[in-house]
This record gives C-alpha cells, sequence and structure tokens, in this order.
C-alpha cells in the first residue's frame, strides 16, 4: 500500500479540507496511508476521520496580500503570496520539503498548492493536481490571465511571470534542482484532476484537457427534510458575514420560500428572524444529496458547490466574495441558469431576482439542459475514477 | 545524539532569532534539530545548515482580541485558546509534528499550544525566554473556567492525549525552565532532552 499526502496551500474555507477528505476516504479504506499538509487546521472539525491520518500544517507565507494588487493571472496570486522574494519562498519550500521529506509520500495531491509541487518537484515526489479550473492554471507561458472583466495588460501578465520564475529558479538552485524554462513547467504534474466543467473552467479555454466534474461531497452532514407546503424550495448555503445576509433573510421571509438554510456559527437573532415552520435553519450541515434533490434554488457563495448543483439540474443565486466565485457565477448567469448579485446589492434587488429565479422557467430549463449534458457525472462516480486513477499512477 | 524540536508560536521576531542561535548550539555538538516557526521568511538568510524547519500550526485569533490581555489566561485567549476547534486543530498539527519527528525535548518560546501538544504526547518541555506565559500572575477565575473548558474540549479531540492539564496553572509549567541567553542554554537544553 501507498503513502498520499493531500496539500492545501492557498484559499480559505471549508470547500478544500472537505474534498481532500472526499477523496482521501477511499484511500485510506483501500488501505493507503494518508497525511493532510492544510492551510487551516480548525476545518478538521467537519472531518473526523481526520484523526487516523497524519495532519500537518502547510507552510504559508505570514506576508500574505501584503502589497499585491488585484489579481490577474496565477503569477500575480504567487507574488502576493511569497514569490515576490526569493528568501521567502526558501523558507517556504524548505519547510514543505521538510514535512515532504521526512513523512515521504508516494504521491502528492495538490489542491491550490504550487509551493508544495514545488517542493515535490525537487524532491523527485511524484504528484497530481486536484482543483477546480482557478486551482490549476493552463500550462502555457506566460500562466494566462483569468480575469475577464476588463483588459488585462499582456506586459503586466509576462512581467508577473518573469518574477515569479526567476525567484522559483532561486529557490531550486538553493535545494541543488536544475532552472525551470518557464513558471508553468512547475506544474507539470502525473494528472490534472481538472475538477469542473468545461463551461464553468474559471480560464474559459485551455489546451486539450480532462474534465472531471466538480467535487461534491453529498455524503456529509444529515438528513434535513423539505419542509411541507407549497412555495419553491430554496437551500441557502451562505457565510454569516456576507454583506446581504439581512436582506437575503429578509427576501426569503417575506416571499412563499420553503427554506432549508445552514449559515455556519449564524447568530441567534438573524436565526430567530429566519426560522419559521416553512424555513429550517439548520444547526449543522445538511447532507445535500436529498436537499438538492428535491431543490428548486441554490443560494450560495458560488465555489464547486454551485457546479455541483448544476448538474443536479438546480439553478444558483450566487453571492460571490472574490474573484474565483465571480467567475464561476459569471459562467452560470451566460448559461442561463442563475443569477449573481454585487456585494452592493439592496433589499429589493435581492428580493427581486429571487423571485425571477423561481419563478421563470428558463433558469430552471437552463440548468435541466446542462444536467442532460452530463448524465454520467455523479460526485461518487467522480471520486471512484479518481481513485483509480490515482491507484493507476502508484503501481508505475 | 539527540533530536530538538525548537518552536515558535507568536510575538516579536527576536524569538526566532534567538531559536536559531540555540539550533546552531544544538547542532555543533551534534544534535538533530527541527525548528518549528510561526513567520518562516527570514530563515533563508540565517546560517541554518543542517537545520530543517517547518511551518508552525497557526493560531487561530478570535475576531475581536483582547487588546491589552490582563493576565496570561487571558493571553491564551487572545491567541485563540478560547475556540475549541482551532484550538484542537493546532493541537493535531503539533501532534503530529512530534509523532514525525520523534523529538527527545520541545524547546518552546512563545509556544504555548506546542507546551500544551507537548504534554499530551510526552514530550518532555524546555521553555526558553521570558516571556508572560513563563511566570503568570493568578488571574480572573471565570476568564480560567473559560480557557479551560476550551482547553478541555480540544484535547479530548486529540489522538495523544497523555497528560490533559485540569489547571490553568498546568498550560504554563515546562518541565524545565531555562533563560535562553543563559551561558549554558545549549547544554542545559542538552541535559534535559536526556531525560
Amino acid at each position: 500500500m501507498a503513502r498520499v499526502a493531500f496539500a492545501w496551500e492557498l484559499g480559505k474555507s471549508y470547500g478544500h479540507a472537505v474534498s481532500c477528505g472526499g477523496l482521501a476516504r477511499p484511500l485510506s479504506v483501500r488501505g493507503h496511508d494518508v497525511a493532510f499538509m492544510f492551510r487551516e487546521l480548525r476545518q478538521l472539525n467537519v472531518l473526523p476521520e481526520a484523526i487516523a491520518y497524519d495532519v500537518f500544517q502547510a507552510p504559508c507565507s505570514s506576508r500574505e496580500g501584503w502589497n499585491a494588487q488585484i489579481p490577474a493571472s496565477y503569477a500575480d496570486i504567487m507574488l502576493g503570496c511569497g514569490y515576490r522574494d526569493a528568501a521567502e519562498l526558501t523558507g517556504l519550500v524548505g519547510a514543505w520539503r521538510a514535512l515532504l521529506g521526512h513523512w515521504r509520500p508516494d504521491l502528492l495531491v495538490a489542491d491550490y498548492s504550487p509551493t508544495a509541487l514545488l517542493a515535490a518537484r525537487t524532491l523527485g515526489i511524484a504528484s497530481v493536481t486536484y482543483g477546480n479550473g482557478f486551482f490549476t492554471p493552463p500550462r502555457l507561458s506566460p500562466l494566462p490571465p483569468f480575469r475577464f472583466d476588463e483588459p488585462v495588460d499582456p506586459a503586466r501578465v509576462a512581467a508577473a511571470d518573469a518574477q515569479a520564475l526567476a525567484n522559483v529558479n532561486a529557490a531550486a538552485a538553493r535545494f541543488g534542482t536544475p532552472p525551470f524554462a518557464s513558471l508553468a513547467d512547475m506544474f507539470v504534474t502525473e494528472e490534472d484532476f481538472l475538477c469542473t466543467f468545461p463551461e464553468l473552467d474559471h480560464y474559459g479555454t485551455r489546451p486539450t484537457s480532462g474534465y472531471w466534474g466538480p467535487r461534491l461531497r453529498l455524503d456529509l452532514g444529515h438528513d434535513a427534510p423539505w419542509p411541507e407546503g407549497k412555495g419553491p424550495r430554496v437551500f441557502v448555503y451562505v457565510q454569516r458575514w456576507l454583506p446581504q445576509m439581512d436582506a437575503l433573510i429578509e427576501s426569503l421571509v417575506a416571499g412563499p420560500y420553503r427554506v432549508l438554510a445552514y449559515v455556519p456559527d449564524l447568530e441567534p437573532a438573524r436565526r430567530a428572524r429566519l426560522a419559521a415552520r416553512h424555513r429550517i435553519v439548520l444547526e449543522r450541515p445538511v447532507r445535500m444529496e436529498a436537499a438538492l434533490k428535491h431543490c428548486d434554488l441554490l443560494v450560495s457563495l458560488g465555489g464547486e458547490i454551485a457546479g455541483g448543483a448544476l448538474a443536479c439540474g438546480v439553478p444558483s443565486l450566487l453571492f460571490p466574495q472574490h474573484y474565483e466565485q465571480y467567475a464561476t457565477a459569471r459562467r452560470i448567469e451566460h448559461l442561463g441558469a442563475g443569477a449573481w448579485l454585487h456585494p452592493s446589492a439592496t433589499r429589493a434587488q435581492v428580493e427581486a431576482t429571487l423571485h425571477a429565479l423561481t419563478h421563470d422557467t428558463r433558469y430552471l430549463a437552463a440548468a435541466q439542459a446542462f444536467a442532460r449534458r452530463y448524465p454520467a457525472y455523479s460526485p461518487a462516480e467522480q471520486r471512484r475514477r479518481i481513485v483509480q486513477r490515482v491507484e493507476a499512477i502508484l503501481s508505475r | 545524539m539527540r533530536r530538538f524540536l525548537l518552536a515558535w508560536e507568536f510575538g516579536d521576531p527576536g524569538r526566532g532569532r534567538e531559536q536559531c542561535a540555540l539550533a546552531r548550539g544544538l547542532r555543533d555538538r551534534g544534535h538533530s534539530v527541527l525548528l518549528a516557526f510561526a513567520d518562516l521568511s527570514t530563515l533563508a538568510a540565517e546560517p541554518l545548515e543542517g537545520i530543517e524547519w517547518v511551518q508552525a500550526p497557526r493560531l487561530v485569533l478570535p475576531a475581536s482580541p483582547s487588546a491589552a490581555p490582563v493576565d496570561a489566561a487571558d493571553l491564551l485567549l487572545a491567541l485563540g485558546f478560547g475556540d475549541p476547534p482551532a484550538l484542537a486543530g493546532v493541537l493535531t498539527g503539533w501532534t503530529a509534528l512530534a509523532r514525525l519527528w520523534r523529538p527527545d525535548a520541545l524547546v518552546a518560546d512563545h509556544a504555548p499550544a506546542a507546551m500544551l501538544a507537548a504534554r499530551l504526547a510526552s514530550v518532555p518541555c524546555v521553555l526558553v525566554g521570558k516571556d508572560a506565559l513563563a511566570a503568570p500572575s493568578p488571574g480572573d477565575v471565570a476568564r480560567e473556567a473559560r480557557l479551560m473548558g476550551a482547553v478541555r474540549q480540544a484535547c479530548e479531540r486529540q489522538r495523544d492525549k497523555a497528560r490533559i492539564p485540569t489547571t490553568a496553572r498546568e498550560l504554563f509549567e515546562p518541565d524545565v525552565r531555562v533563560p535562553g541567553d543563559a551561558p549554558d542554554a545549549v547544554e542545559r537544553i542538552e541535559e534535559a532532552g536526556a531525560h
């Protein structure tokens, strides 16, 4: 049996941890040893099975985001996360090398983890990427911009790429690794588990790639039946710090909706305002399998849950909070299967958009048409195929 | 030859530099040293041949921490010890590191979660430095009760739980105290690792 290390280096919230957990579990059940090297360890509270794994803190830049401009490319993100300074990057690579060198994985599964990939390369450890389109850049030189809502100066993209590459090569030299010809070379792996659909790829198009479908954990959480009644069924999964949280609550209360809402750590006063016989505010994550099955609308920030809902034929109302979510929201909007609202949206806009999405049947038709394109997709089947591919790589 | 894990979790970067000096001293006497630091940005500039480093598990600070902690328990709450899931994650990271590196002793400076994890993993702990955590004053009873409630919850979630503290005072009690700037600090740490 083999040793598989999961790295999560960049990005926030629960999605990365839960997705890694979803793939780790079948690998562990099949006898492989698992380690998590995670950016945030608080998220282990939703992965009780992780007590059986070795769980380490992923190296992180202590100056993340300092003096960083709004990123337009993956190289920009790297520059804001330690790649602007060769010495700092060397510190990060050294820390990854120590973890990987001592734990000795046969395979690194890298979820939005460029420095883990770099360290694995310096140690000769096989690696794969595992994440949606945003987390896995196309292998182009320079790494292309992901912004599509405004022009991006090609010279800026090239300069960021060159700066990151120079510092990568300085760090690589410190550990006796030959220089990379391009920044894209750093991302060469055994496989890209590109966990999205081509229509939702943040980069729009990229050289020929395999798409594995979104990572969705339908099996986590507890069952919560939909409230009885006739109103549209709205499944809400957002964070309490959402700028329109109050507007969303008031809009749901004012409408005829049946609601299942999971908002982690929602304040008691807001919970009391939202909860009613036909609006269930959940204390714990709900098992999405049942929730999505009879759902008329998903309300979320975006991310992989929106892609997963789309694959189930469910339209979305999205409140994107950063560019990755914004890109997903825009692509779902282009598909006609949802709408998104700006952080400055008013209560009237929230109310009107909720009404439109649950009454204009074109949204539902577009979502169902999308789902029909991928009849073979299911989160369980996606994981089964990835596990199969991982074991094929491990058996080489 | 013994193995030492040197931990620094928060505060003045000078703590990290002092730990680097101790690491070199231990290395020069033939021991293996792993640094676990909150900030890795300056390590590449330090002369650390033969010494490896990792990221210290990151404390999750509360949204509104106490601006000026009034006692040691208050300081730990300001460092995130009042959030059981967050503290549990940090302790999991430290105990996993202890299993990986198998240190004969933890050398802690501004590293309260590492000290707590060392208790859970039965690793002897040497406290260096001169920080507030080295000599806690009697504190507010209600605050300490809140702290210890969270600490107990976090400890119960660990795989290793050899010595779960029952009083706040135990959080600050190392097996050995060594002023980091003592002329014989390296020798005293070395000796602590022999027991």
